[in-house]
């Protein structure tokens, strides 16, 4: 398994978590009262939000780098990298990847 | 020119420039939202008045906090008028205001001349002594004049314990009120929206690269593909 699937999958992997708890927080924030641990704790809950962000980033341009090293479409890539914006659909999305990329390098060495 | 406008790239663009626009809109409404936190807390600034002693005690130092703090403070105007000409050419009427055994100076407003005031309650917005200030000038028509709000100056020549700094008046007495400067807010308010904002426009330049590279990519086989076909002599690669 390559150096860069495997980065995908941890990053992939640590924005799915994220992204629950950033969403969960956002919610929690707006429904609760603002004695509530997650008003409490807002600017953590920032910090939080901007990790998000800054990760996020780097699995784009993890993404981006499988799809030049596996030539995938287009589709295929921007996807992917939408897949990983919805909560729990992100886990699903990096086994979608993992698949792909290991079924396309196991035909190419059955060959 | 044709690689690029064929059909199969064509989605391509539009959801380049659909991803793109979105990722600026997004940014700028974030940026907006800003603006308006920082709108926000100073009209909050603004609008904050609390009673003076919770703030600031008479023989205290003037701190930077209290710059543009509005308080509400309760006494009675001596009558020391002073006549301040300012750097503007206007000139400000600032009268003691006497406050327990201590008296601040309260700029009342522009104009020569001060009507007697019996105010006891006025609003005003605190503000740092100026520096310079010359000495008094001789009374006349029962006012005298300097050209700055130097406590230092002023408090050998004031039969009054002034404290160290000088208010703006919000409270009408009698003449025209002068505009206080507007509160400072830190930029760091609303920090968070424009954080968003910035990281919005990063991934607004992402899709662009992404697009470019994706488009010129296909292209460029597309132009592979041509240039193999049957019929061409194809360069050796």
């Amino acid at each position: 398994m390559s150096r860069t699937l495997r980065a995908y999958q941890v990053v992939a992997t640590l924005v799915g978590l994220n992204l629950i708890f950033v969403i969960t927080a956002a919610v929690a924030q707006r429904t609760t009262d603002e004695f509530s641990w997650w008003n409490r704790n807002e600017s953590l809950i920032f910090t939080i939000d901007q990790v998000h962000g800054l990760l996020f980033m780097v699995l784009l341009v993890l993404i981006a780098m499988l799809h030049t090293k596996h030539r995938w479409k287009p589709a295929f890539t921007i996807s992917t990298m939408l897949l990983a914006t919805i909560p729990l659909v992100t886990f699903w999305a990096e086994r979608r990847t993992t698949h792909a990329v290991l079924a396309r390098s196991g035909t190419a060495e059955a060959r | 020119m044709r690689h690029w406008l064929r059909p199969g790239l064509l989605g391509l663009h539009a959801f380049a420039v659909v991803a793109v626009g979105f990722c600026i809109v997004m940014g700028l409404w974030q940026l907006g939202a800003y603006d308006s936190r920082q709108g926000d807390a100073q009209d909050g600034a603004r609008h904050e008045v609390v009673p003076l002693a919770d703030v600031w005690k008479a023989g205290e130092a003037f701190t930077s906090d209290l710059k543009d703090q509005r308080v509400s403070v309760e006494g009675r105007f001596a009558d020391d008028d002073l006549k301040v000409t300012r750097d503007d050419g206007s000139t400000w009427l600032v009268t003691p205001f006497v406050i327990g055994d201590h008296a601040l100076l309260v700029v009342r407003g522009e104009g020569e001349r001060a009507p007697a005031s019996d105010a006891t309650e006025l609003d005003v917005v605190l503000e740092p002594s100026e520096s310079g200030g010359r000495a008094l000038g001789p009374e006349r028509d029962g006012v005298r004049t300097t050209d700055a709000i130097s406590v230092p100056a002023l408090i050998n020549d004031l039969p009054h314990r002034l404290y160290s700094g000088y208010g703006i008046a919000l409270t009408d007495t009698g003449l025209p009120l002068v505009d206080p400067p507007e509160p400072d807010v830190s930029w760091t308010v609303g920090l968070r929206n424009l954080a968003y904002a910035l990281q919005w426009w990063v991934f607004a330049a992402f899709a662009l690269f992404m697009w470019w590279r994706m488009a010129s990519e296909n292209v460029a086989m597309r132009r592979a593909e041509d240039e193999a076909e049957p019929g061409f002599d194809a360069p050796v690669a």
